[in-house]
């Protein structure tokens, strides 16, 4: 039988119980509070960074995680300097490369290539992103910042706000928040980037509040967490106009001091474009920079425990 | 040769009889299970008065068994229908074709950027919301039957 403290792979957070994701965050914040700790974990271990679609801040953040651990790091962030550029499957390159690697972490734009990935190889996969699909790592960030600042998961206000349609991030977070037993979740968003219909069953199976709106006016005050997201203009298919929405989908700090509440505390993926002014940067309410950090610790979290390094001994 | 009597179309004496179809998708099942390329005898009944349906389609195919993969798509047009084995003019085997849990390879996923789509790999979808939806376990796009192809 598999415990909940097992964890082989992260391709998608449907994957994940409350327990694994508990005890993820419990062993990011281990990481985070004694680092020597683990500073030499990794020793001897190669991870391979597979990026097929480009990345910056999630690849970075691999990276440190891996060598801040004492791992070492393989692969590539441009396809075309690779075997699949001349016409190799993605089956056949991820046989080879994991016998090259103790682990994969792998960006793709096709959906579903990590599942495939997993079932090829019997190395772990870490998802970094496959399209509009999954983003769990970021996921398990955002968890993490919201549990690290609010003391707590469950019984939040949150709210959701920019591009909800195309925005993985926000799909894989409205999954996993619902299993913390949220007070309400908002989606703030103009009706061409609007939550889809099987989030919104998802919550109403599990009886969980929520509500759909095109403006933050009345829709910030009771909120704890606002989540905002950039429009994912690579990722459009039908024409749209997003110029005219700018204004109206912007977070200012007016707004926050004038809709939301003292508390509230606001985040994004980031690279944030239009979508949070920068003068909410100097606001108690900016944690969207804490949050990137972490990504850092919660990754080093899911190297460890995917390579078997971490176990009761350090958990309990 | 002479011609069949008209009233005798339609009497198998070895092949299949799927029964208790659900009145509209013979047509359905008949390009799912590709029959235009069958050179034995197919009949195809529309709208037959039924006791149980009100209504029923009805498809009998000479010299022919089905295939799992043929059951199962069969099953995703019309759950419930009646697969009725004949031999000698005998019906040798009847059960009523059962919703998987999971299908394998008959359908293909409509996200035209989900890795089946680009790498040749069987497609996998698990069955959910009362047998009304399918699930691709690759990209998680959530299907129903007017969305998949066969």
């Amino acid at each position: 039988m598999i415990s909940e403290t097992q964890i082989r792979s992260v391709i998608s957070i449907q994957d994940l119980s409350v327990s694994k994701i508990n005890y993820i965050l419990s062993i990011a914040e281990d990481i985070e509070k004694y680092p020597t700790k683990y500073k030499d974990i990794l020793n001897g271990k190669v991870v391979a960074n597979l990026f097929f679609e480009p990345s910056t801040r999630t690849k970075l953040s691999f990276e440190t995680a891996v060598k801040k651990l004492g791992g070492n790091t393989i692969g590539f962030d441009d396809i075309s300097n690779t075997s699949l550029k001349k016409g190799e499957t993605f089956s056949d390159s991820i046989k080879i490369i994991s016998d090259y690697s103790d682990l994969i972490v792998m960006r793709t734009k096709f959906e579903g290539a990590p599942r495939l990935a997993s079932e090829i190889t019997t190395k772990p996969i870490i998802n970094a992103g496959d399209g509009t699909n999954q983003h769990p790592t970021q996921t398990l960030l955002d968890l993490y910042t919201i549990k690290k600042e609010k003391k707590r998961l469950d019984n939040l206000s949150i709210g959701f706000f920019g591009d909800l349609k195309y925005g993985r991030t926000v799909h894989s977070l409205v999954e996993a928040i619902s299993l913390y037993n949220p007070k309400v979740i908002k989606f703030i968003a103009d009706n061409h980037f609007q939550i889809g219909k099987d989030y919104l069953d998802l919550l109403e199976k599990k009886n969980i509040k929520y509500i759909v709106s095109d403006t933050y006016i009345n829709n910030l005050k009771d909120l704890d967490i606002l989540y905002v997201t950039r429009t994912q203009v690579e990722r459009i298919v039908e024409p749209i106009d997003i110029e005219p929405l700018k204004k109206k989908y912007t977070i200012t700090k007016e707004i926050l001091e004038k809709e939301g509440n003292k508390d509230i505390l606001v985040m994004h993926p980031l690279p944030r474009v239009y979508e949070i002014t920068t003068d909410v940067d100097s606001t108690t309410h900016n944690i969207y920079f804490k949050q990137a950090k972490n990504g850092v610790p919660v990754r080093q979290a899911i190297l460890c425990i995917c390579l078997g390094l971490v176990g009761e001994k350090i958990y309990g | 040769m002479d011609d069949i009597e008209p009233r005798k179309i339609g009497v198998i004496s070895n092949g299949v009889v799927i029964d208790h179809i659900d009145a509209g998708k013979a047509i359905g099942i008949y390009k799912a299970l590709n029959l235009s390329k069958i050179d034995t005898l197919i009949v195809i009944a529309k709208n037959l008065d039924s006791k149980k349906q009100g209504k029923k389609d009805l498809i009998k195919i000479e010299n022919k068994e089905l295939t799992e993969d043929e059951l199962n798509k069969v099953a995703i047009i019309s759950e419930h229908t009646t697969i009725n084995i004949i031999r000698d003019n005998v019906v040798v085997k009847k059960w009523i074709v059962k919703m998987p849990e999971m299908i394998e390879r008959i359908i293909t996923c409509n996200n035209p950027n989900c890795i089946t789509n680009v790498e040749p790999i069987s497609t996998k979808f698990k069955v959910i919301d009362n047998n009304t939806r399918f699930k691709c376990i690759y990209c998680e796009k959530i299907q129903n039957l007017a969305q998949i192809k066969y």
